[in-house]
């Protein structure tokens, strides 16, 4: 008597999950972060500003209120996505069913980040409608190739430890502190530190190219994301590998 | 089947101090079987459980269900599973749980409102499948993670005390349900403090303590008739005559009069006498049952061993 669990189905609970337990906590962070940009550019724009000035300020000032916006609402998407579940003994439940542990955690990842992209798409349609110009193509590229990059850590931090949050605000601000202060100067343990963390720095020119309606260059998004991508599997093994209860 | 081969289970410390919750337990539950776990707090039950469920594994030795590692085997198959603490997220409500869990138990989208409905149905949270999980009393909870535990067929059911904060009423349901599960192919383990409920609903009970087995229990038994016991005679009238027939006796008051006697035939003997000079009985019975005199002798034995 072999049964597999609808997964698939239970994917849309999860999506539900999202909205309901983060989604609109980080909408309105994204009202309150993009209310200020919308004040600007009405300013800029009374001010009689040439249509090119004004889409040029859009374009700075929401890739600016985006940088702030992304990291805060992708450490809200993965915070105790998996870690969570383990403190507060929910998986007894969870796991006791015909459900391989992995793909549990593996479809939660992808349904959150599929919840933080219809969020931010309807926070850039408000953006529009508002009447700030935006690319909305960029801008929701940039948040998937920050949940991607910065998610993918995060889920990793969240296999690990129950400090999930802390860890990984820890990896990706070191890593952007370590860089900014020796550059490519970095010499010893720094220099191995360096390699090993993820290249955060990447991630403001590609935010910028894509905001401006332009390419990022190739190779720092796919650095970028590979990093994400390569922690989101190192997290999936651990979580089939750690034992469930502590 | 379930298999469990000189399984240890030692926890270690970030500074390396070792805790052994489990130490070489060896025992075979077969097919068909309801097999009670009992001991005292801190004995190795839930340590045992989480390692039949596959959240953790064996330091040492082996566990096998139906030849697939626990982790495998539930993977697979899915375990009727009720944990002690019941853990729900608190914002849900009941009948989207219930929902939610036939989902994952394998159910179709369309079948599982039926499947949940079915099981609050069977556990009467009808009034209450509404509420927020974080609004049901203990008792509604307890039937709440029953539900979940036996929304679909399994072959493997696993209870840890299942009747904890149960009302009287659901007390007696739920022995029905555990009674309506036995079939020739399903196991069912039930861990309990209760060792009254251990010995309606089970066919053996094992008895652990200090993470080791003491030894196994065949609820079925009778008394020794041979060993010197403790009956517990309930008197409607006369109760003044039972302690010239049995020198050793103590009264509890209202009729219940516990007698020591040597064996069997002198509590027959007994008790006929007192019927011979006109006292009325209502009731005769060990005053502990089988189970409960093995459980204080083994964990008497694990203490002082200890």
């Amino acid at each position: 008597m072999t049964t597999r669990a609808n997964l698939t189905t239970y994917g849309l609970w999860q999506i539900s999950d999202y909205v309901t337990q983060r989604g609109i906590l980080s909408f309105v962070v994204g009202l309150m972060v993009g209310a200020p940009v919308r004040f600007m550019i009405t300013g800029i724009q009374r001010a009689g500003a040439a249509p090119e000035r004004i889409e040029s300020a859009a374009n700075q000032l929401s890739a600016g209120a985006a940088a702030t916006l992304g990291v805060l609402i992708v450490l809200l998407a993965v915070q105790r996505s998996v870690s969570g579940d383990r403190a507060d003994g929910y998986y007894r439940f969870y796991f006791s069913k015909p459900v391989p542990v992995w793909a549990f955690y593996l479809q939660r990842y992808v349904a959150f980040g599929a919840g933080l992209l219809a969020m931010v798409a309807l926070l850039l349609l408000i953006g529009l409608v508002s009447g700030v110009p935006l690319h909305v193509g960029g801008a929701l590229s940039y948040f998937l190739i920050l949940y991607l990059a910065f998610g993918g850590i995060g889920f990793l931090c969240s296999a690990i430890t129950r400090y999930d949050w802390s860890a990984l605000a820890v990896i990706w601000f070191g890593a952007l502190l370590l860089r900014t202060m020796y550059a490519q100067q970095a010499t010893g343990w720094r220099h191995w530190l360096a390699a090993v963390l993820p290249r955060a720095e990447l991630m403001d020119g590609v935010r910028t190219a894509l905001f401006d309606g332009i390419a990022p260059n190739t190779y720092d998004v796919a650095g970028l994301v590979g990093y994400g991508l390569v922690c989101l599997v190192l997290g999936l093994v651990i979580i089939q590998r750690r034992p469930l209860a502590s | 089947m379930i298999e469990l081969q000189s399984v240890s289970k030692v926890y270690r410390s970030i500074l390396g101090r070792a805790i052994t919750a489990v130490e070489d337990f060896s025992l075979r539950v077969d097919d068909g079987e309801i097999l009670g776990v009992a001991g005292p707090n801190g004995a190795g039950k839930s340590t045992l459980i989480a390692m039949l469920l596959g959240f953790t594994r064996p330091t040492v030795g082996h566990i096998a269900i139906d030849g697939l590692a626990p982790r495998r085997y539930v993977e697979r198959n899915g375990v009727g599973y009720l944990s002690e603490l019941i853990q729900i997220p608190p914002r849900w409500h009941a009948e989207k749980a219930l929902r939610r869990y036939a989902l994952l138990s394998g159910s179709s989208n369309a079948d599982a409102p039926t499947v949940a409905a079915t099981a609050i149905k069977r556990l009467g949270l009808e009034e209450h499948c509404h509420k927020k999980i974080k609004t049901l009393s203990k008792g509604n909870l307890q039937r709440l993670g029953f539900a979940q535990a036996t929304l679909v067929p399994r072959r493997v059911y696993i209870f840890d005390e299942p009747t904890h904060g149960l009302d009287p009423v659901w007390t007696h349901r739920f022995r029905g349900v555990v009674t309506e599960l036995r079939a020739p192919d399903t196991i069912v383990i039930i861990a309990s403090h209760n060792l009254d409920e251990l010995q309606r609903l089970t066919d053996r009970v094992a008895i652990i303590d200090h993470g080791r087995l003491q030894r196994v229990v065949i609820t079925g038994d009778v008394p020794d008739s041979s060993a010197a016991i403790v009956y517990r005679l309930t008197v409607v009238e006369g109760a003044e005559e039972v302690r010239t027939v049995f020198p050793v006796s103590f009264d509890h008051g209202r009729g219940e009069i516990e007698v020591r006697v040597n064996d069997l035939p002198e509590l027959n003997r007994g008790i006929a006498e007192l019927i011979g000079r006109g006292v009325i009985m209502a009731g005769v019975k060990p005053a502990e049952s089988v189970l409960e005199a093995q459980f204080r002798q083994a964990v008497g034995s694990s203490a002082r061993r200890s």
